[in-house]
């Protein structure tokens, strides 16, 4: 029995396949790569959603703030000092908002490019 | 073999470290016999080519929750059978399965007489395309990485005593084809 368990691994052994794709390396490193990159875009958005997060409560917590204590700086009135606020809040939100968008749309391209 | 572990840990140590380069490494030495796994239950080269990359980016993909408790190979082939599975059963392909009784009583000694033969690696390789997939899986495992039947369990989940079973009757399997295939060339 010994004997044949040592032809047939010997035989066995001389029918072991080679990939017959000679591209393979190339192909799962390029694949290796893309998981690379999409991971970091995930991160990205990761991050883009907390800070984002983030700042919007702080956002309309000082407008809050300067609506209910009637804050002025410098002889600005608080009526104007929330124009202002607000103005920023809307356009920090606005640039947020497009550059998320472009993230993830890029991940998306990354998908189904993959 | 333990230069060649040694070698993988520092492979490994690197990959974790975020060097995907170093899964080239992975990738060169494993490729041959992720292809081989695949092909035994695809049945299909370019299916079985594809099925590997597959498993290698899954590798890559989780190498992280790899415990290192088991040896890589053990890790990784299993990842490539559950993906060779998961295509199958994808594809709902057919197989073409070599369902004649081939429980006939044929002594083992037979297969000194069939193995001796020149043209052992062409016959060999289209008996494994016909062979059931659990059974040149088992096979192949068995005989070509020598692996222990404790590794194949680990590997496929049978059970030990079943995997024994399967062994025995893929090897009268693999004979039988190899004879009828040889009756047919004559």
């Amino acid at each position: 029995m010994e004997n044949i368990d040592s032809r047939l691994t010997k035989a066995l052994r001389q029918s072991k396949l080679k990939m017959p794709y000679a591209d393979f390396e190339a192909q799962v490193m390029y694949k290796v790569n893309k998981e690379v990159v999409r991971k970091s875009i995930l991160r990205n958005i990761k991050y883009a959603f907390i800070f984002f997060s983030i700042f919007l409560l702080l956002g309309l917590f000082i407008n809050s703030q300067v609506y209910f204590q009637k804050i002025t700086i410098k002889g600005i009135s608080h009526q104007l000092l929330i124009l202002i606020f607000q103005a920023v809040f809307v356009l920090c939100f606005v640039m947020q908002i497009d550059y998320m968008l472009g993230i993830i749309k890029d991940e998306t391209a990354n998908i189904f490019d993959s | 073999m333990a230069n060649s572990q040694d070698q993988e840990l520092i492979y490994l140590k690197r990959l974790t470290d975020g060097d995907e380069s170093a899964f080239r490494y992975f990738i060169k030495t494993y490729q041959d016999m992720a292809f081989t796994i695949a092909v035994s239950i695809v049945k299909d080269d370019f299916i079985a080519q594809e099925v590997a990359q597959d498993a290698f980016l899954k590798a890559y993909k989780g190498i992280k929750s790899f415990n290192q408790q088991s040896r890589f190979k053990t890790w990784f082939y299993t990842i490539v059978m559950n993906e060779s599975l998961l295509r199958v059963k994808k594809l709902k392909k057919e197989f073409l399965s070599f369902n004649e009784i081939y429980e006939a009583d044929i002594p083992d000694g037979d297969f000194s007489n069939v193995l001796d033969e020149s043209d052992n690696v062409e016959l060999i390789n289209s008996a494994f395309k016909l062979m059931l997939p659990n059974e040149s899986l088992v096979l192949r495992l068995f005989y070509l990485e020598e692996e222990s039947i404790r590794d194949i369990h680990t590997i496929t989940g049978l059970s030990e005593a079943n995997i024994k079973v399967l062994l025995h009757r893929a090897r009268k399997s693999m004979l039988h084809i190899i004879q009828r295939q040889k009756r047919v060339k004559q």
